[in-house]
Order: C-alpha cells, then sequence, then structure tokens
C-alpha cells in the first residue's frame, strides 16, 4: 500500500473514465450472456431427451461463468490499482501494467514544467475524458495518465496545487532574518 | 473410466482458478490504495466464486456420464462397417 509522508495532505485521488471501464467489460458481459443463452437453447430442444445432457450443459455453463468472473474480476483490479495521486507536495502515479508488473512513479510539483491534455474523438469529446501528459525537468520520460476522466479540470488541480506549493516554500532570493 | 477422466480434467481446470483467484484477491488487496477499500468487491468475489464452485460440484457428481456418453453416441450413428474405431463405452 502507498503511504505518503509526514505532514503531506492528499488532494485528489484520479482514475480512469469508468466508462473505459466498461467498454472493457462489455466483451466479457456479452459473452456471458451468450453462454447462457445458449445453454438455455440446448436445453429445450433436448428437454425431453436426457436429464443427464441437461446437467451437463448447465454443468459446462457455470465452468465457463466462473471463467469470465475471473475475467472480469481482473479487469477490475487493474482499473482500480490504476491510480494518480496528488498531493499538496507531488503527484504519485501508479500504474498496473499486468497482474504482475508495477510501475509507480512520483514527482515534485516544483519539477513540472508542463502539463498538456489530450481529448481525441467522439466519445471522449462527449464523455469528457482523454490524456493528461506531465513534462518534468527530468530528461528521463513524460508522464502519461490515459483515459482519465475530466481532464481539464485535472490539469487545473495540478495547476493549482503547484501555485499553492510555491506560495508555501520560501523563494530564492528571499531575505531571511534572524 | 470416463467420469475419472473428466473428473481429473475438471479438478485441474478448477485448480487453475482457484490458484488464479487467490493471486488475483492477494494482489489486489496488497496494492489497494488504502487498507479498507473495495471490500464489497472483494467479498462479491469471493462469495461469487464459491457458489459457483459449489454448483460446479453438485452438478458434476450428479450426472450419470455414462448415461451421457451413451446418449451422444446414439445421436452420432456411427455405422457399422465405418473404419472409425468406436470409443469403448
Amino acid at each position: 500500500m502507498l503511504s505518503v509522508r509526514e505532514g503531506e495532505k492528499i488532494i485528489s485521488v484520479y482514475r480512469r473514465h469508468p466508462f473505459v471501464l466498461a467498454l472493457e467489460l462489455l466483451p466479457l458481459v456479452v459473452f456471458s450472456i451468450i453462454v447462457v443463452a445458449a445453454a438455455f437453447a440446448v436445453v429445450f430442444i433436448f428437454v425431453s431427451e436426457s436429464v443427464d445432457l441437461i446437467k451437463m450443459v448447465f454443468f459446462i455453463m457455470v465452468f465457463f461463468l466462473h471463467i469470465f468472473l475471473v475475467a472480469i474480476f481482473m479487469e477490475l483490479a487493474d482499473y482500480y490499482l490504476d491510480v494518480w495521486i496528488l498531493t499538496d507536495r507531488r503527484v504519485i502515479s501508479v500504474e498496473q501494467m499486468s497482474l504482475f508488473s508495477r510501475v509507480t512513479y512520483e514527482f515534485e510539483l516544483e519539477k513540472i514544467q508542463d502539463i498538456e491534455v489530450d481529448v481525441r474523438g467522439i466519445l471522449p469529446t462527449l464523455i469528457n475524458y482523454g490524456d493528461i501528459r506531465i513534462r518534468t525537468a527530468s530528461e528521463s520520460r513524460d508522464f502519461v495518465f490515459k483515459q482519465v476522466g475530466g481532464p481539464t479540470h485535472i490539469k487545473d488541480a495540478i495547476t493549482q496545487a503547484m501555485r499553492n506549493y510555491s506560495a508555501k516554500k520560501p523563494g530564492e532570493g528571499e531575505n531571511i532574518s534572524f | 473410466m470416463i467420469r475419472l477422466v473428466i473428473f481429473f480434467l475438471f479438478i485441474v481446470m478448477f485448480s487453475i482458478f482457484a490458484v488464479a483467484s487467490a493471486v488475483l484477491l492477494y494482489h489486489f488487496i496488497n496494492f489497494r490504495f488504502t487498507k479498507n477499500q473495495h471490500n464489497l468487491l472483494i467479498i462479491s468475489f469471493i462469495a461469487t466464486s464459491f457458489i459457483l464452485g459449489f454448483f460446479e460440484f453438485s452438478l458434476f457428481f450428479s450426472i450419470n456420464w455414462d448415461a451421457v456418453a451413451s446418449f451422444i453416441s446414439e445421436k452420432i450413428h456411427l455405422p457399422a462397417n465405418s473404419d472409425i474405431v468406436r470409443p469403448p463405452f
């Protein structure tokens, strides 16, 4: 589990838009419905022929539903474990690449140079989700949070957090008297 | 004999699902953001898995697999002088 530093406050926690999760779960739900419908169709056809055959059809149906349940939970776990955390000092990015692959980045708010919001397509525009790309002072890479809901609002929240962080810290060249 | 074979296959597949579910649960519980988050989701998954597993085992042991095999072989209607070897049930 993630932990914050002493005195650090969490401002917001962001995840991908729920519509993206729904799109990923839709094929699994459709296949589940097809399996159940096919099972009932076979049972309807052979209803007067063999009780054991009907039981076998239901056994296969329950078996496939079990497979889909595990697959659905994997998608849910992947959705909930991808998270961006905005604190009053830094941004923490946790990305679950696969079940056994997880990447965590964090960068201080003062290191942020550019924030880019990318909303492309009809659905993302209508439903309001897109990518946020943050460029930092580090030359290694940009940080991208994909398919997040309300990206413009998040960009504004990060910008505000950066201003608050700069206002709290003593600036360069400030005279400190004892 | 056929019942044993099918039971062995079923147990192997069920074990794979059980291990995959346990690993998935451990991963989710260990890496969720706060300690008590998503408890309802986790409990729902565990409960549904147990219910489906119960139904799988109940249905499996209630099926007369020899009768099913006979029914299927009757429906296939292999000709008597066919070169295809009939299954031993």
